[in-house]
């Protein structure tokens, strides 16, 4: 049993990108995904979406394997923009999870959510490409 | 409207110079042939007493078919035709006209269904088939060797209709019938106009207002002369058959009103469903139905505040007294149709009047159909969840919340989080009620309208003759034959209007002659009949200073209800004589080798 928090589903959705009020849960992103991850991404949507912040602490190992590859964001049919809502889940945990927000400032923000320490932050943030970035 | 001529003779054998039989055997491009040997049925009744033309063809309802065949009745003096095809259903009508064309009585044509009652369910077994098809077909010519040339009653109908309730659905079909130039009589239970509509503000899908749209239509109805509007009144008797009822009713305690009407158009409406105390938290403060919290949207402005307390979270139960199957204890099994759409349309109004209130709808499925959709879809973008929970674990409303929570507490498993049962605080639980028959059992009695098993008004067919019953002139529209939304009570109050109309416009109406008849020489008034015909279309007339019973044409189905429970044999069913049905059964059981 969880108890729906709606100030947690607020606070994620005020704070960043996060959008997955379009997502009818048909669970194309799940079955595409290559690392076949559970509970990527439709589920751990559905925790955002209830404010289930215990879930969503549970879940740091999945939130930070996805490999942002956007193959479940090309084949979903309600147009999520499924990368940019797990980049905004990374950013939470560090903050909620990690208290790396404090550590390390904005800069920390952005160093944590590209996991995989391919080295490039902004390659992973379209918005915020850097000129030579390799994503 | 004398049937007395017909009454004597119903044998059709007495012909002069024999029978002249048309009798054609299909196909159907293979779904016949590919099991059936059309070929050697052919061959086993082209010479059947009567038959003076038997063919095979691949398509008979072809134009080319139906030309030969039009052919063969005037180059051969055909005096009846048998088409050994698919289901009347499909094609009685087709070749009826053929035979009409040709100038053949239709009522001399007889359809034969070898392919749903013989290829179709005998695909294992070929020369069963043949041999049932065969033997289907001899029935068929047998029938027709004694059948009569029928003509339709004719009978005058009434330039007036009734129209019974006084809703959106009510008025739009008067004015729609006033418009054309019929008179009407609407009659309304209740002292005011307009049904549930009249009380109801912003309405999905048009956005009109329901007491506008209600004002707007009654100052139309009221500008027409042809239109007589009936306020607290009731129908309390109908007399009289199709095209010509007499219809009496009570206004207030002491007024009568008597009318000649051609048709009566049902208008009545619905009930909006009533949880019992208990179910989903109903008799707790805080849980509403839909259009109790309808009425507490319109009746404010600004930041959502109920009984004084402000309101930041609501929960909507949907499918309440609706498909209420045995998992869920019984009750109504159809779906409402409408309380989805209006519960998302709440919701975005809510969302207009505050944005932070957080909306959970906990449903079993969604039918948003047609543009509806776009309303789902606008609250889930305004951040509307949508929570599914299956109908055989449904949500349970508490009030245990502690102190400055909100008061309700909602459990429920939520199926699109893979069985995550979840706690939501709520401070409004909406019970999205559906819409329930409204007792009517003296109109029911009055009109003998067919009801369902859901307690519904029943239509012939939904979508074949939507708005007709089977009792002959009395039309159904709107949510009284099930649940409608506004928009769609009025289209199907068109539809009434519309099918009223046709028939009345035309001054005369052309009634089946499929129906039973007395032979007054043989009937000793034994009393039998009357009771056993459900359209109570038997009466009692004096023959030769005696009493015999009387079928009034235009009032019989054709059902045959009245035929074997007299015991003097005096009744008859035109076109299904006891002659005919004993010829029949003598043509299937003729050996086939």
């Amino acid at each position: 049993m969880a108890l729906v928090s709606p100030s947690l589903a607020a606070e994620v959705r005020a704070s960043s990108d996060f959008d997955a009020s379009a997502c009818l849960n048909c669970g194309t992103c799940t079955a595409t995904c290559p690392m076949g991850l559970d509970p990527l991404p439709r589920r751990l949507f559905r925790y955002v979406l209830l404010g289930l912040e215990d879930k969503i602490r549970e879940s740091v190992e999945t939130v930070f394997s996805c490999l942002l590859c956007r193959m479940c964001e090309a084949s979903c049919p309600a147009e999520v923009p499924i990368a940019e809502n797990v980049r905004s889940l990374r950013r939470y945990l560090n903050r909620a999870a990690f208290g790396l927000r404090e550590a390390f400032g904005e800069a920390g923000e952005g160093f944590m959510s590209t996991e995989g320490g391919r080295g490039d932050v902004a390659s992973d943030r379209p918005h915020r490409r850097a000129p030579g970035g390799q994503s | 409207m004398s049937d007395r001529g017909e009454k004597a003779r119903t044998s059709g054998r007495d012909r002069p110079h024999g029978n002249r039989i048309g009798v054609y055997i299909c196909h159907c491009g293979g779904n016949i042939s590919d099991y059936v040997d059309v070929e050697r049925v052919l061959e086993a009744v082209k010479d059947e007493p009567g038959v003076a033309v038997a063919k095979t063809a691949m398509f008979t309802c072809s134009d080319a078919t139906q030309q030969e065949m039009a052919e063969d009745i005037r180059e051969h003096g055909l005096d009846g035709l048998v088409v050994a095809s698919c289901s009347p259903k499909l094609h009685q009508f087709t070749f009826r006209e053929v035979a009409r064309r040709a100038g053949l009585n239709p009522y001399q044509y007889s359809q034969v269904n070898i392919r749903e009652q013989c290829s179709w369910a005998h695909t294992d077994d070929r020369a069963g088939a043949t041999d049932k098809a065969i033997r289907l077909v001899r029935g068929g010519i047998a029938r027709t060797r004694s059948s009569l040339p029928l003509t339709p009653l004719v009978v005058d109908t009434v330039p007036r209709v009734l129209v019974v309730g006084a809703g959106v659905a009510g008025l739009r079909a008067a004015l729609g019938l006033a418009q054309v130039g019929l008179e009407v009589v609407v009659v309304e239970r209740e002292a005011e106009v307009g049904g549930w509509v009249a009380g109801l503000g912003e309405l999905y899908p048009h956005g009109r207002h329901g007491g506008g749209l209600v004002a707007g239509l009654l100052d139309q109805v009221r500008a027409q002369p042809g239109i007589t509007l009936l306020t607290g009144a009731e129908l309390v008797e109908k007399s009289g058959a199709f095209g010509n009822f007499q219809v009496e009713i009570r206004q207030g305690a002491s007024r009568t009103v008597r009318a000649d009407v051609g048709a009566v158009i049902v208008a009545t409406g619905f009930e909006t469903y009533d949880p019992p105390a208990g179910e989903f938290g109903r008799g707790r403060p805080g849980v509403v139905t839909l259009p109790e919290f309808q009425r507490f949207l319109e009746a404010g402005t600004g930041a959502l505040v109920y009984e004084g307390r402000p309101v930041r979270s609501i929960v909507y139960v949907y499918c309440v007294g609706s498909r209420q199957g045995p998992k869920a204890g019984g009750g109504n099994l159809y779906c409402s149709r409408y309380c989805c759409g209006a519960a998302g349309h709440l919701s975005n109004r809510v969302a207009d009047r505050d944005p932070a209130v957080r909306q959970y709808h906990l449903y079993r499925d969604i039918r948003t159909y047609g543009n509806l959709e776009a309303i789902f879809t606008e609250s889930r973008n305004r951040g509307s969840v949508y929570i599914r929970f299956d109908e055989s674990e449904p949500p349970v409303v508490s009030g245990d919340a502690g102190a400055g929570e909100p008061r309700l507490k909602v459990r429920v498993r939520d199926l699109l989080t893979a069985g995550e049962e979840l706690d939501i605080r709520a401070d409004l639980v909406v019970l999205v009620t559906g819409m329930v028959p409204r007792p009517n059992e003296e109109l029911v009695r009055t009109l003998k309208l067919p009801v369902g098993k859901d307690g519904l008004f029943s239509e012939i067919h939904p979508k074949l003759r939507p708005v007709e019953t089977v009792v002959d002139g009395v039309l159904i529209c709107g949510a009284c034959q099930g649940p409608k939304n506004s928009s769609e009570s009025v289209a199907s109050a068109l539809a009434a209007a519309a099918q009223g109309a046709a028939v009345l416009k035309k001054g005369y109406a052309e009634l089946d002659p499929l129906v039973a008849v007395v032979d007054p020489e043989r009937c000793d008034d034994c009393g039998q009949c009357y009771p056993a015909c459900p359209f109570e279309a038997i009466e009692r007339v004096p023959h030769q200073g005696r009493e015999v019973a009387s079928v009034r044409r235009a009032v019989c189905k054709g059902c045959g209800a009245c035929v074997p429970v007299c015991p003097a044999a005096a009744i008859d069913l035109l076109g299904y004589t006891d002659e005919q049905i004993r010829a029949m059964i003598d043509g299937l059981l003729k050996e086939t080798a």
